[in-house]
């Protein structure tokens, strides 16, 4: 099979962290190819926003909570847009909701992604672990190769 | 090409330094394939680590304190030795066939710190490992290795996983006595 020419399908998973963000930095300037076609792939949780305390006061303060998540989902995945516009590359934003680790797999495999490239940690809270949970089920499950992108203050923590 | 790299220019000056953690197993010679045939950008600094594992030397014949044992534990050596060395030329022939220049290098210790040990010292910009090894349990979905690389890494890692790879996992099962596995063919052609 030929190194150059063949379209690769990449898959990046995006969640609106500075991990994310860094590994879609780090894919540019180090693996992109020019006929690269990318799906930046976000999958929006809503169950935190019904698990806050609040979910037991009023139908409509859920509602208006689900309704400003989805406000901004919309704009984050514009946001997601204007980054494929302005890297001038082919591809697709794509917004799928259900277990992360799991969608990033499945949605992999449905559009033939060569690669799926992840940040090391999301927008949890936990920092006891050096690597996500859900960066962490792609790398055991994953069909087809997986980069991982430390983000570089990870090393300066681990200096401690 | 816009540089983010926070790393200082390595010899290669225009392209990335890559280690490419190989044990002579179907996996980690997937790995490189893939890189070849995906990832590989002229300019690239490529280096092939191989690990020799003393482990494999069996502990008994150390444990026997008779005379023998020094021929023992000296066969063993060096049988290890010859396996290193055989190890060498296939990934340099591997290396000739796809005309891909790259430097190997024998890393000591625990593979996994090795090869994290030895990407610090060259300024790598990231590592690429197979699923699994030779020796990984065939129960696990990742070998230890590569999750011990995975997790300690400071720079990116590239797991090269295959469908194929996992084809012969469920998870826990218990064997049929009745049901045979088909040994695991290489199937490095089937990349898309």
């Amino acid at each position: 099979m030929a190194a150059e020419g063949n379209e690769r399908i990449v898959l990046i998973a995006m969640d609106g962290s500075e991990y994310s963000d860094y590994a879609f930095e780090w894919f540019w300037t180090h693996f992109h190819k020019d006929n690269d076609r990318v799906i930046l792939l976000h999958v929006p949780e809503y169950h935190t926003v019904v698990q806050s305390p609040m979910v037991m006061a009023d139908v409509t303060v859920i509602t208006e909570m689900m309704q400003e998540e989805e406000r901004r989902i919309k704009q984050f995945l514009e946001g997601l847009g204007q980054k494929l516009k302005d890297k001038k590359v082919g591809g697709k934003v794509k917004s799928v909701g259900g277990n992360p680790g799991e969608v990033i797999c499945k949605v992999a495999n449905e559009e033939g992604a060569h690669l799926i490239v992840t940040g090391t940690r999301g927008m949890g809270k936990l920092r006891r672990t050096f690597i996500g949970s859900i960066s962490d089920y792609v790398i055991h499950h994953s069909h087809v190769p997986v980069l991982v992108c430390r983000h570089k203050d990870h090393h300066e923590q681990q200096k401690h | 090409m816009s540089d983010i790299s926070q790393i200082p220019a390595t010899k290669c000056d225009t392209g990335d330094t890559v280690i490419v953690a190989m044990d002579g197993s179907e996996y980690s010679d997937y790995a490189l394939q893939f890189y070849y045939d995906t990832v590989h950008r002229p300019g690239n600094n490529v280096i092939i680590a191989h690990a020799s594992e003393m482990k494999n030397i069996s502990f008994p014949a150390i444990a026997t304190m008779t005379p023998d044992s020094n021929a023992l534990v000296t066969q063993e050596l060096q049988a290890e030795e010859k396996r290193c060395i055989e190890l060498v030329d296939k990934l340099t022939q591997k290396l000739n066939h796809l005309k891909l220049e790259g430097k190997i290098e024998r890393i000591h210790g625990e593979p996994g710190h090795a090869v994290i040990e030895l990407a610090n010292e060259k300024h790598a910009d990231f590592i690429v490992v197979g699923c699994r090894g030779k020796g990984s349990v065939r129960r696990t979905l990742t070998g230890s290795v590569t999750d011990y690389i995975v997790h300690h890494s400071h720079i990116p890692v590239m797991v090269a996983r295959h469908k194929d790879h996992i084809k012969h996992h469920h998870g826990f099962h218990f064997p049929n006595p009745f049901h045979h596995h088909k040994k695991h063919d290489d199937k490095t052609e089937k990349s898309s």
